[in-house]
């Protein structure tokens, strides 16, 4: 069967190319430009999106396909070559990245290599990519060490703070006082070893913590 | 290879006599003189061999990067690094003897 492929850029001059470029080289269909997140075909088998489609970016694009609908395979197009952009786009659940120093070349090959199921990874960039994937789960693993020693009541809070809950709005839903809540916070900082609340609020929301009470 | 054995470690004397940025592939020299081409995995896999970063690390590390189930990833990474042990690159800390 061949292959739907979007285009999805802020730019439209760059989509519609590269939307000609994926046409030309042949064995693809190619659906009509995305300018904008709302114009991703979720019927499109792949999507070929920039780091800087509006509104949220191409990552936030390829994330919320992914819990979509599952089966479209999105290659990251980022705008720049360094281990840290590409292991971003891997964790967005991108399954190919190609950067903007790559050839149109590497881009069918990422296309062909991802609509067939496979991932794409620039190979130059892999042993670095590894290295900061390995780094990245260390870290999340010594996070959720820390974050076992919370307390029920410390994890709700700061599941709370992950869900962008102010102290304020967290002592009115517990039905607290801010000072009783500003404790807690405290407390849970501390032990997250982490000097301010948007670290702790950005640590709750990656580890997922306060979700199981909310449940 | 067992999930208990400790991480191979860049066997001591190798070098990297040319390394391709842009592709990712290295040419290495045992400390015989004897020259190895590694393709991008088998390079980024050598490097990743510290003694310290563990097989499962690197097996879940490549099944997240590449998109694939771990244990897929764990086979095909421990067939890699027996290879590079095999070919003298890199040291197999549970048969060196070392402890």
């Amino acid at each position: 069967m061949t292959a739907a492929v979007q285009v999805a850029a802020a730019d439209r001059l760059l989509a519609e190319a590269i939307a000609c470029a994926l046409h030309r080289s042949g064995g693809l269909r190619v659906l009509p430009v995305a300018l904008h997140a709302d114009e991703v075909d979720a019927e499109a088998d792949v999507v070929v999106v920039t780091t800087d489609l509006p509104p949220g970016g191409g990552e936030e694009v390829c994330a919320h396909l992914k819990a979509q609908t599952g089966s479209t395979r999105v290659i990251l197009l980022a705008g720049s070559d360094t281990d840290s952009v590409v292991a971003h786009a891997i964790e967005s659940g991108a399954d190919g990245v190609v950067t903007d120093s790559m050839s149109f070349d590497a881009l069918e090959q990422a296309v062909s290599a991802v609509a067939e199921g496979q991932a794409y990874v620039p190979q130059g960039l892999l042993g670095g990519l590894l290295r900061l994937l390995i780094d990245r789960r260390r870290q999340t693993q010594a996070m959720m060490q820390r974050a076992m020693t919370l307390t029920p009541r410390e994890r709700e809070i700061a599941g709370m703070l992950g869900a962008g809950l102010d102290t304020t709005a967290i002592a009115k839903e517990l039905v607290l006082s801010p000072d009783t809540v500003r404790t807690h916070v405290a407390r849970l900082m501390g032990k997250l070893d982490v000097g301010t609340q948007a670290e702790a609020a950005v640590i709750a929301a990656d580890l997922g913590l306060g979700a199981e009470e909310q449940t | 290879m067992t999930s208990e054995s400790r991480p191979p470690s860049r066997a001591p004397g190798v070098v990297t006599e040319r390394a391709d940025i842009e592709r990712g592939t290295r040419i290495l020299l045992t400390a015989d003189g004897t020259g190895h081409e590694l393709n991008a995995t088998a390079s980024a896999l050598w490097e990743l061999c510290d003694g310290e970063t563990s097989v499962e690390e690197i097996a879940a590390s490549v099944a997240q990067a590449f998109g694939m189930p771990e244990p897929q990833a764990r086979e095909e990474v421990e067939a890699a690094l027996a290879l590079l042990i095999e070919q003298g690159l890199l040291v197999d800390a549970d048969r060196s003897g070392g402890g």
